[in-house]
């Protein structure tokens, strides 16, 4: 079911995110169940509900110490944050472009 | 006064407290403390709720984009050594640079948790520590950029700094108190820390004995709801200065409110109680107390003094002559000298302040090459001694007149001799929403943009001294209540918004708490809305006054039919 | 609860009593809640009197009874909520109480040597607490800026050997 903003009738669609325990890192839930820096990896949730039930889950991976508040994401249908607080998360300080977690190489211990 | 002529301890760094074997020690064991803490973390025995208090004690924030350390530079003082190991975390820890913040701290923005204990110990390493630069406890203690050089000093306020630097740390009183508390000291009776809007301010005085004391100012504060503070003793003689504070924050500790967070900073409850009730609280409370014990006496005070290092001043006649003439031969130089310098007592020394300005760059970021230049050109041309400010700039303090030109070519070969001190480029600013997990809006874009409106050197020197502060959100770590113009982010819905306020002014002679001018802008028209103002004033300005003083002259009123005027 | 002193677990001999307050009052050592004291004779009681009292009252109140009183609980209600280390202080320095200062609530190891040093004798701790934690916790700092109840020796300057 694809849940509708009622005033401007565009789909409003979920990720989930959260930031990683070790290194505070922006992460997004992923399909496999796996946490990735990038957004376009995120599993898309189209309704409310489904967020909220994966979030629940996501409990797991709080208590397992690997992410810290998991909470969802409101993205529109190019799948990009509705607010400018959660894009400046997914892509980075606007005021230093190389930082984008696209752009930045580097692998974290134990993974 | 003349603390300088000769150097007992050569090898001490200049301008600051030099470490013994137990301040190394204290260090080694919070450094245990807080990796342990982690484990216990780790280990689930702490929860993220009881771990973050503890890590935020530590410097440590979860920011939008990863981990944060926030490093305290106490009373803004780094030897080139210390500077070179902020150098090193900022290569090696994080991504090549470092921002120096509006409290005389630095802060990396892209920390690994697991690796903090390794920076601390790097940090500890060249005496500098991430203690205490969060959490609701006694907080980093600033002081006066030209502490020790000014004309005006009647004490180095750096001693009396360091001597609350100690007594703070972990007191085991004062750790856990209803919310942060901030403390400024400066030295003489000139205002240049913003004594009146600190949760304490200090300022100095002679009195009718001629015998320096201590003006002590409580309850001031930006946030949400900004205040003035008051005078709670204008007459405290230094040898009280501990127990007089501890007294306050007693009363404090015991009375603030606790279950709102906007409300627990000391203004509410000096400004609740009323000046009069709460001095009279102090001082019932400092009449009980052993003062014996807290008394700073003239041999612990120069044991103190003593661990600082002074920089070897001689005479060098003819040194303003060769200055004089650099500054003939050199038309952009004598412009940086004249926006960016300030007097030393010495009439051989000046200081240089590095603007960290540069219009294009996030004010107060330092790379770590800046780093490595400014620790070298310290240890060559001001004995080593750097002095970052609460403009988010640097200092370098005792600078021989005939060198300054050599300095200053230095300074330039690392874009560090941008000559805008003052100057509407020289704009406070928050990290924002690009990086704080508290912010609503960027700030830092903004800056840039109003920064590069302004570009042309004339027309900053047309423009005069104005400051202007960009706050991210209300906690105002930028000070834009208290800048002539302030900029503050707000959310409407997910979306970045900026309030204008005009008016206000940071130092004692004439502080002053900014106006709102109107409904919040966005972005774009916020820049624009502050290029308005400036024209405006440009137009209406009387022979030479600086904005504040056109605004004051025509009030809020004709500036916002400027920027509101629907043309 | 484990009753903690001096890094140890020590044997809890006091009763604590809450809410209506029996008559006559059961044997033993009792720590009665403040209030109760003001409705009471205190000089009627002759078993070991101890006071449980709260974190927003002024400690002068308890100027009247302290010499008659054994123990004085100070309550956190939450670990951040810093007023009892105040408190603990001015009980000490103060009303010059040398009794056995305890203390109760939320309180995390990390905060122990703060108690100790402020006055506190004894912490009452949660069944589910890692009493090595603590242990280590008494020893973490040997060294310290300001002065404390306990007279410690100043090393040198504004530093204290803990």
């Amino acid at each position: 079911m694809i849940s509708t903003d009622q005033n401007t009738q565009k789909e409003t669609l979920f990720a989930l995110t959260a930031n990683r325990f070790a290194d505070g890192r922006v992460v997004w839930l992923t399909a496999q169940g796996y946490w990735s820096l990038l957004l376009e990896e995120a599993q898309i949730f189209s309704s409310k509900g489904d967020v909220e039930t994966a979030q629940q889950h996501a409990q797991k991976d709080v208590l397992s110490q690997h992410i810290l508040d998991p909470y969802a994401v409101e993205l529109n249908s190019n799948l990009i944050p509705q607010t400018t607080r959660e894009k400046v998360r997914a892509f980075g300080p606007s005021t230093h472009p190389e930082f984008n977690p696209r752009s930045v190489q580097e692998t974290m211990p134990n993974e | 006064m003349n603390n300088t002529l000769n150097n007992p301890n050569p090898s001490l760094a200049v301008g600051r407290y030099n470490y013994d074997a137990i301040d190394h020690q204290f260090l080694k064991e919070r450094i245990n403390q807080f990796r342990s803490q982690i484990e216990r973390r780790i280990s689930g025995e702490l929860s993220e709720d009881e771990f973050k208090p503890l890590r935020l004690m530590n410097g440590v924030y979860l920011q939008l984009h990863s981990y944060m350390l926030r490093v305290a530079i106490p009373y803004g003082i780094l030897s080139s050594t210390m500077l070179r190991g902020l150098a090193y975390v900022s290569q090696y820890y994080d991504r090549g640079y470092g921002h120096f913040t509006t409290r005389q701290n630095i802060q990396f923005h892209w920390i690994k948790l697991e690796e903090v204990p390794d920076i601390l110990t790097h940090l500890a390493s060249v005496e500098m520590h991430a203690l205490q630069t969060s959490g609701n406890c006694i907080r980093n203690i600033t002081s006066d950029e030209f502490a020790g050089l000014a004309a005006d000093e009647i004490l180095d306020p750096r001693i009396y700094a360091e001597i609350m630097r100690q007594w703070s740390t972990l007191h085991p009183e004062f750790t856990f108190l209803p919310r942060k508390f901030k403390i400024a000291i400066s030295g003489s009776s000139t205002d240049r820390v913003a004594a009146c809007f600190y949760d304490i301010g200090i300022l100095t005085r002679l009195n009718e004995e001629q015998k320096p004391v201590f003006e002590v100012w409580v309850g001031g504060g930006l946030g949400r709801i900004p205040y003035k503070g008051k005078v709670i003793r204008d007459d405290l003689p230094p040898e009280h200065l501990l127990a007089y504070i501890e007294a306050i924050i007693r009363v404090y500790n015991l009375h603030g409110l606790r279950n709102n967070l906007y409300k627990a900073r000391i203004k509410i409850l000096v400004e609740n109680l009323g000046i009069e009730a709460y001095r009279e609280q102090v001082e019932k409370e400092f009449a009980t107390m052993d003062l014996d014990q807290y008394r700073l006496s003239d041999e612990l005070v120069a044991q103190i003094e003593g661990s600082f290092g002074r920089p070897v001043l001689e005479n060098h006649p003819g040194a303003a002559e060769v200055l004089a003439k650099h500054r003939q031969q050199d038309k952009e130089f004598d412009r940086w000298v004249k926006n960016n310098t300030h007097p030393h007592f010495h009439e051989d020394y000046i200081a240089a302040v590095v603007a960290l300005k540069e219009v294009g760059q996030t004010p107060g970021d330092a790379s770590t090459e800046q780093m490595h230049a400014l620790a070298d050109l310290a240890d060559e041309y001001a004995f080593g001694e750097v002095r970052v400010t609460h403009l988010q700039n640097v200092v370098l303090g005792h600078v021989q007149k005939d060198k300054l030109y050599a300095l200053w070519q230095g300074l330039k070969k690392h874009r560090l001799a941008t000559a805008n001190l003052g100057l509407i480029t020289d704009i406070v600013c928050c990290p924002g929403m690009d990086y704080c997990s508290l912010a609503n809006a960027r700030s830092i874009p903004v800056a840039k943009q109003i920064a590069a409106l302004f570009e042309d050197a004339e027309l900053q020197e047309k423009i005069g001294p104005i400051n202007i502060g960009v706050d991210g959100c209300i906690n105002s770590c930028a000070h834009h209540h208290i800048m002539n113009i302030g900029v503050l982010g707000v959310d409407k819905k997910g979306e970045e918004f900026y309030q204008i306020k005009l008016g206000g002014s940071s130092y004692k002679e004439g502080a002053a708490i900014g106006s709102i001018l109107g409904a919040a802008v966005k972005a774009d028209e916020a820049v624009k809305a502050v290029e308005k103002l400036i024209y405006f004033y440009l137009e209406q300005r009387q022979e030479n006054e600086h904005f504040i003083d056109t605004y004051r002259r025509l009030g809020t009123a004709p500036f916002k039919e400027i920027v509101y005027a629907t043309a | 609860m484990p009753l903690l002193k001096n890094g140890e677990i020590m044997p809890d001999s006091w009763t604590v009593l809450e809410g209506d307050i029996p008559s006559p009052l059961p044997q033993g050592s009792i720590i009665v809640p403040f209030g109760y004291l003001s409705e009471i004779d205190i000089n009627t009681i002759t078993q070991p009197l101890g006071v449980s009292f709260p974190c927003d009252q002024d400690i002068d109140v308890l100027k009247p009874y302290v010499d008659r009183l054994e123990l004085i609980v100070l309550h956190f209600p939450a670990f951040k909520d810093g007023r009892a280390f105040s408190q603990a202080r001015k009980i000490r320095e103060q009303l010059k109480f040398t009794g056995e200062l305890r203390a109760t609530g939320h309180i995390l190891s990390d905060q122990y040597q703060f108690l100790i040093r402020v006055g506190f004798t004894t912490v009452s701790l949660p069944e589910t607490a890692n009493i090595k934690s603590w242990q280590q916790a008494m020893n973490d700092f040997t060294e310290a800026y300001q002065p404390s109840v306990l007279g410690e020796k100043r090393l040198s300057g504004l530093r204290w050997k803990v």
